[in-house]
């Protein structure tokens, strides 16, 4: 009895249609499994949308599980795609060696006469001995339609992609093609679409003046896919997809965390809830960073791990500061136990900070997060971006069990506890004010905890001081009542 | 179809024209450019002209180093500038006209 084929895939889909896992992060998630085995996919789009790396990493990642593959390139020039693909970590050279990539580069006659009429044979004929020569099972043609053009009419157009489709599944190659959408090529695309057994879309938008590419699957002939659009990032690894069902909700671990200070432990009855989302508002010089130092240090002492994501200043700046008021952040540094991530948020979109911080909570894998500050990440683009990427860390958090300290930054203007400046003060689980005013030469500072899920808290105003050794938290509660003190 | 006579320059009367016809041996428009530049080459011209016939399918990497994608395709390799006709070069007078011969009966 013959057994059933070997799948490798992990995903409880594969099978049928028989697929061919592209490697490519997130993608095989989304295609459930992979490509069409020994069929044409397709991935259509506009410049800059992604396509030829997508492509290239599809024959890569074959390539480098000893499945040889074929690049074809009608636009980007063979030399160049191995010096980008060097920049992304991908080193061609020693496949092309091993006989498992082959990149052609047609050079696309410059000036031809033509009389009678003739057809892609020659073409064909180079793909076939390279197949031949290489055993090859994945191939993909990038830019098609740049070949297509050496075919003044539709019909004729039409006829080649036929034609070529025909070559390849005569061939049984899993193939992905790339075509420029645009409205010239429209027609002969359209053709196209309907011929292949997998169609994806790739689109490169700006919002708020950062640029995110998405991708989406327009059909997947016998398959089911998932039909979102999906946002990718080019990252030095390749092209990576995050689909939504990455954030699910996880394991939450139960019980309390030290908040680093005695006496706000006794307040929030032991410290923050583990795993939860803590928002601690106030203004510049209010404490918001100290309090969050004061807590990522006594995890470190407990061997936690934490990871200190700094939108504000440099990490030397941020070490040093805190020295001064007696908090050592560089020896748990150096100790590994804390890792500090200091970037501003307009270096890159929603997306890429996204992928950037996963990439580090995975292998970091810290039992706490801070988030300093949450006010900055407008910055990423606007306030849409900010909420999008605020609600996803912490939805991603929330599954790999990490706490959460998020920062917000208030002005001096707006109300002390009108804190939902970017709207998510709603999906945290703990809420803390810090306020501070002169009276006369004085430099008062007090906080309250707004709420605190779970836990029977304070409801009062508690003056505190920052002193040599961090924060330190009066014993006796402030006169007033929150409501009393409420803004003007 | 009137085509003007090409002035042929000094130099290229006497020369050899070496051209190469790439063809997927078998199929119908490889056939009929085959038969096409034989009936043409059965004229006589004011110079040598030599034709090797290459099938891609058996020298592709031949094909590729040449440009030549698609098929029947046509080079002249030999005098520079080099000439390339796709098609089964069914217009003679268009095929004379860009090989740059002139025929010696005119």
């Amino acid at each position: 009895m013959a057994s059933p084929p070997a799948d490798q895939s992990p995903h409880p889909h594969a099978g049928y249609p028989p697929k061919v896992a592209t490697g490519i992060a997130g993608l095989d998630d989304i295609l459930l499994g992979g490509l069409p085995k020994g069929r044409t996919s397709l991935v259509r789009g506009g410049p800059g949308a992604g396509k030829t790396i997508l492509a290239l990493e599809f024959i890569y990642r074959g390539a480098l599980e000893g499945e040889p593959g074929i690049f074809v390139t009608f636009e980007e020039r063979a030399d160049i795609l191995r010096q980008n693909a060097w920049a992304l970590g991908w080193d061609l050279e020693p496949l092309e060696q091993q006989g498992l990539l082959t990149i052609i580069q047609p050079d696309m006659p410059v000036r031809f006469v033509e009389s009678g009429s003739f057809d892609i044979g020659g073409l064909l004929a180079i793909l076939d001995g390279h197949v031949e020569k290489l055993a090859a099972k994945r191939i993909a043609v990038d830019a098609a339609d740049v070949l297509l053009r050496l075919f003044r009419s539709y019909a004729q157009r039409e006829e080649q992609l036929f034609a070529l489709h025909y070559w390849l599944w005569e061939q049984s190659q899993t193939a992905l093609l790339t075509l420029k959408s645009g409205h010239e090529e429209q027609a002969s695309n359209d053709r196209l679409e309907y011929l292949a057994d997998c169609v994806m879309h790739l689109d490169n938008r700006v919002a708020g003046q950062i640029a995110t590419r998405r991708l989406r699957v327009i059909k997947y002939r016998g398959s089911g896919f998932l039909s979102n659009e999906f946002p990718c990032v080019i990252t030095t690894g390749g092209i990576a997809l995050m689909p939504i069902t990455r954030s699910q909700l996880g394991r939450r671990i139960k019980g309390k965390v030290p908040t680093g200070i005695a006496k706000l432990d006794s307040l929030l009855e032991g410290g923050y809830l583990r795993s939860s989302c803590v928002l601690v508002g106030g203004s510049t010089g209010a404490g918001k960073t100290t309090i969050a130092s004061q807590f990522a240090l006594a995890a470190c002492k407990r061997s936690e791990r934490v990871l200190y994501v700094d939108f504000e200043e440099s990490v030397d700046s941020l070490t040093s500061s805190m020295k001064s008021v007696g908090l050592d952040l560089q020896s748990a540094v150096d100790a590994g136990q804390l890792k500090v991530i200091a970037t501003m948020p307009e270096s890159a979109g929603v997306e890429e900070h996204l992928w950037y911080l996963f990439q580090a909570i995975d292998q970091f894998a810290p039992d706490h997060l801070v988030v300093d500050s949450i006010s900055a990440c407008n910055r990423m683009g606007s306030e849409e971006a900010a909420f999008d990427f605020l609600v996803r860390l912490l939805t991603h958090c929330r599954s790999t069990g990490t706490t959460c300290i998020y920062l917000n930054q208030t002005t001096p203007e707006s109300a002390s506890n009108s804190i939902s400046g970017v709207g998510i003060s709603s999906l945290v689980d703990a809420l803390i004010v810090l306020e501070q005013d002169w009276p006369a030469d004085e430099h008062r500072r007090r906080l309250l905890i707004i709420k605190s899920r779970g836990c029977r808290h304070s409801h009062a105003y508690h003056q505190f001081q920052i002193t040599d050794h961090g924060i330190e938290i009066a014993e006796t509660e402030s006169r007033g009542s929150a409501q009393q003190e409420a803004g003007p | 179809m009137s085509v003007e006579n090409p002035m042929p320059t000094s130099n290229e009367t006497t020369e050899t024209r070496q051209l190469i016809l790439f063809l997927a041996e078998g199929e119908p428009n490889s056939i009929a450019a085959r038969r096409n530049l034989e009936n043409l080459l059965a004229s006589a011209y004011d110079c040598q002209v030599q034709v090797q016939y290459v099938d891609v399918l058996e020298e592709y990497e031949f094909a590729l180093e040449h440009r030549v994608l698609v098929t029947p395709t046509l080079l002249m390799i030999d005098p520079l500038p080099r000439v390339m006709i796709v098609g089964t070069l069914k217009d003679t007078e268009t095929v004379i006209t860009a090989l740059r011969l002139r025929r010696s009966e005119d």
